[in-house]
């Protein structure tokens, strides 16, 4: 009674007051620039507050959007699935990159690496970012345990960087051998800094994958969800959107009448199961 | 012009004074940027560890959560916030087994390689601790590239500064010597005026400055009128004793000591015989007026048909100069040559008289006799003996005055006092005979003046008259006194004295006062003294005769 009064509370004050825009590593934390752009841009188009909210992982974000301080959200397609089976969400729109509205794992490595694919970084330095993130950290380990190889054993030693961009930025730096990275974070990311492009290279690309949703709590009110929506579907129709879609690495964000998110949580599942065998 | 010479002591001072600023300056340079250094060292390593302790201090807590969390992504963003300090090249954290948990550098210092920890000021290793257990180990590595180039900015920095204060110590040392010197150099010129002097051609210009070298300007200034007007004072007496020279009438002349002749003044013996007449004469005596001064001297002159006596006066003044006056004593010779000659016509004459006085009383008896006609009996025989005698013993003292032995008859040297004893000897019995003492004082001395005939006359004439005047029991005395130049010769008597009214004429020829003498004793004496150049005296009075002789040792040419 009292949850279902506070979610009532923070409806009618999302409604009447401020909208909170979670974000996760998909977008490039650092390019602050870019995302308060973003976030007056919102303001605008939908007429109200918007208040950025970043968190450091995807499970505080889950835990955010399941309490309800969350209104919107750019999420992982793997904390949408788990998110999902406890907060009932509502994805409002999906990016669409390089024509794609599916999105890749990149393998990267330091220019100078002599490796060609992901088997190559065994007994390796190897960063995820977040535990839970689909590009960062499932679909590597588990890439590795359909090949019944454990991920634990796999590498020298892993480190979770919780940021697609710190993983890019932790590979430039010499400070881990390879990293598994969002492509649509990756690209922007050298959009934003060229020279990395010098450092770095792509040693192998996974997938493709559902894009990363943006997603709004179903309790949100209809009128402000429909205002978000059209802000944000709308972007690449006018120059400030189109500008901070560009330094986004999107080209525009879709909406589709299905979202199928079944491979990911199948991926999900199989690297649960093996975190569990190996433990 | 100063010669080149490469000690300091000959650099202009402008050199002297920007070389002194230049070294000041380096000193303080050099000091300043040792301790510069020092200081910088000092203090980095201060910042370094007050600022590395004290991060880690604040940060030792979320390091330490990092650590145990295994966050290395974390911990290697801090550490690279860290890192960003000059003062840091890069910081790694390491676990206690030395692996590395993160590195600034993770290509050197890769996760989980084993760090090697080397004895350097480089590094500093800071524990991390939880509850007094070290559960990692920050390592610091120290920029000291940071170090370096700042040392080197500050060398460079104090070379600039030097190479700029030493061209504005040059610069300021130009313009200030130029400013001393320029005064200085007016110093020096009139200097060089006065030492020409140009007295009217000095000047002394008023300059801004009031220091020690306008003083000496001043002093300069005021130096050199006093010495102008000593100088004015000098040529007035100058020309005050030059009128004074040409006033005197007679040549006066000064000469430097090689007798070249310096001034003359206006006389007309001078134009007469012109300078370099004098110049010869002067050359003549030179040898002469270097043996004593003062020192007159005679000089006889032919000069065409004309023969002159000058008697030069020379005198040298303070070493440096002879001042000669000339005499012309031509005149005064001529006149005491016809003196000379008219007093010895008048002795000549006097001298005459007397011989023809003695004689004719000498002959008055014979001319008696020759007259009376009578056959001579011996006692008229014994009266022409004794007249004939006394005739003959009269001219023979007479020739011994006219023609008194001299030098020439016996020139070779003897012994005075040997003579002196030879005499004596012989006059002894005489002596002893009148009861007459005869003392003696006499030592060897060889003598060249006097001829030994010569020296036995004058002892005979002296200690006979000795005789005649002494008295029974008393003594005469023969003394003989050498001194540098000559001889003296000392006859002395206890006799009643010779009158003092007949003292001056007992040397004249034929006067006496003995009966029976000639008068020519004392007077060949005197005559044959005289002859060799020596003097003779008389000391007399009641009770006391003394006859001096001297005689020079060698005779002068």
């Amino acid at each position: 009674m009292i949850r279902t009064l506070l979610l009532l509370l923070l409806t009618i004050s999302a409604a009447w007051g401020e909208i909170v825009f979670g974000l996760s590593s998909v977008a490039m934390k650092d390019d602050v620039i870019t995302i308060e752009k973003w976030r007056q841009y919102l303001s605008e188009k939908t007429g109200q507050k918007v208040r950025l909210v970043f968190t450091k992982n995807y499970d505080e974000m889950r835990a955010l959007i399941e309490s309800g301080s969350i209104d919107v959200a750019y999420l992982c397609g793997a904390t949408y699935v788990e998110t999902r089976k406890s907060t009932d969400l509502e994805i409002i729109a999906i990016p669409v990159a390089k024509q794609n509205s599916n999105y890749f794992s990149y393998v990267i490595a330091r220019k100078e690496c002599k490796c060609n694919n992901f088997l190559d970084f065994k007994q390796k330095i190897y960063a995820f970012s977040d535990p839970k993130s689909n590009s960062g950290s499932i679909v590597p380990k588990y890439e590795l345990l359909k090949r019944g190889i454990n991920p634990r054993q796999f590498f020298k030693k892993t480190i979770t960087t919780y940021d697609h961009s710190e993983s890019i930025h932790a590979v430039a730096v010499g400070f881990v051998d390879g990293a598994s990275v969002d492509s649509i974070v990756y690209d922007a990311f050298i959009r934003s800094y060229p020279e990395m492009s010098e450092k770095i290279k792509i040693v192998q690309k996974m997938g493709p994958y559902p894009s990363t949703p943006i997603i709004v709590r179903s309790n949100l009110a209809t009128k402000l969800k429909n205002r978000l929506r059209n802000a944000i579907l709308l972007m690449d129709r006018e120059p400030f959107g189109s500008e901070i879609l560009f330094r986004l690495g999107i080209d525009r964000f879709i909406m589709k009448e299905k979202y199928d998110y079944s491979s990911i949580e199948m991926m999900m599942n199989t690297v649960m199961r093996g975190d569990r065998a190996s433990e | 012009m100063r010669q080149n010479n490469l000690s300091w002591l000959h650099f202009p001072i402008a050199v002297k004074l920007s070389l002194t600023l230049i070294f000041l300056m380096l000193l303080w340079f050099s000091t300043s940027t040792v301790f510069g250094i020092y200081q910088l060292k000092n203090q980095m390593n201060g910042t370094f560890d007050s600022f590395a302790r004290q991060h880690i201090h604040n940060s030792e807590s979320f390091l330490v959560k990092s650590i145990l969390t295994d966050d290395r992504w974390v911990i290697y963003r801090f550490l690279t916030t860290m890192s960003r300090n000059d003062l840091i090249k890069d910081i790694g954290v390491i676990d206690t087994d030395y692996h590395v948990i993160a590195h600034t550098d993770p290509i050197h210092h890769p996760v989980d390689s084993l760090y090697k920890i080397t004895q350097s000021n480089r590094s500093e290793v800071i524990p991390l601790q939880v509850d007094n257990t070290t559960i990692a180990s920050l390592i610091v590595e120290k920029n000291s590239a940071f170090l370096d180039d700042r040392i080197e900015t500050i060398i460079v920095t104090n070379v600039l500064f030097f190479i700029i204060s030493a061209i504005i110590a040059t610069l300021v040392a130009m313009l200030i010597s130029k400013r001393i010197l320029s005064r200085l150099s007016i110093l020096t010129k009139n200097s060089e005026l006065a030492a020409k002097n140009q007295w009217s051609e000095i000047s002394i210009p008023t300059f801004r400055e009031k220091d020690e070298i306008t003083d000496a300007l001043d002093a300069f200034s005021h130096m050199g009128t006093e010495i102008q007007k000593h100088l004015d004072m000098i040529e007035a007496t100058q020309r005050f004793y030059k009128e004074i020279l040409e006033a005197i009438n007679m040549p006066i002349f000064i000469c430097d000591t090689k007798l070249n002749i310096l001034y003359h003044n206006i006389h007309p013996l001078w134009e007469h015989i012109g300078e370099n007449t004098f110049s010869t004469l002067l050359g003549e005596i030179a040898e002469e007026i270097s043996s004593a001064n003062p020192i007159t001297l005679e000089k006889t002159l032919i000069f065409g048909e004309e023969t002159m006596s000058l008697l030069f006066h020379v005198n040298l003044v303070e070493g440096r100069q002879y001042v000669i006056s000339v005499l012309d004593v031509s005149r005064l010779k001529e006149l005491e040559k016809h003196e000379q000659m008219a007093h010895s016509l008048a002795i000549l004459g006097q001298i005459s008289a007397s011989l023809s006085h003695e004689l004719k009383n000498f002959l008055s008896p014979l001319k008696l006799l020759i007259q009376s006609q009578q056959q001579w009996n011996e006692k008229d025989r014994k009266v022409v003996s004794n007249v004939v005698g006394k005739m003959d013993k009269l001219l023979i003292n007479f020739l011994q005055f006219a023609k008194p032995p001299t030098l020439h008859d016996s020139p070779e040297p003897f012994d005075l006092a040997q003579v002196c004893g030879d005499i004596v000897q012989l006059l002894l019995p005489q002596f002893e005979n009148k009861h007459v003492s005869l003392q003696e004082s006499i030592s060897p001395v060889v003598i060249t003046s006097i001829s030994r005939k010569q020296i036995e006359i004058i002892l005979m004439n002296l200690l006979l008259n000795a005789l005649d005047a002494s008295v029974e029991g008393s003594i005469v005395s023969i003394r003989i006194d050498t001194n540098e130049q000559g001889v003296e010769l000392i006859v002395e008597d206890h006799g009643s004295g010779i009158d003092p009214a007949i003292q001056n004429r007992i040397f004249e020829p034929f006067f006496t006062t003995k009966k029976g003498g000639t008068g020519l004793g004392l007077a060949t004496v005197y005559r044959i003294v005289y002859d060799a150049g020596g003097q003779m005296h008389l000391y007399s009075h009641p009770g006391l005769t003394r006859f001096s002789v001297y005689f020079p040792y060698h005779q002068e040419q």
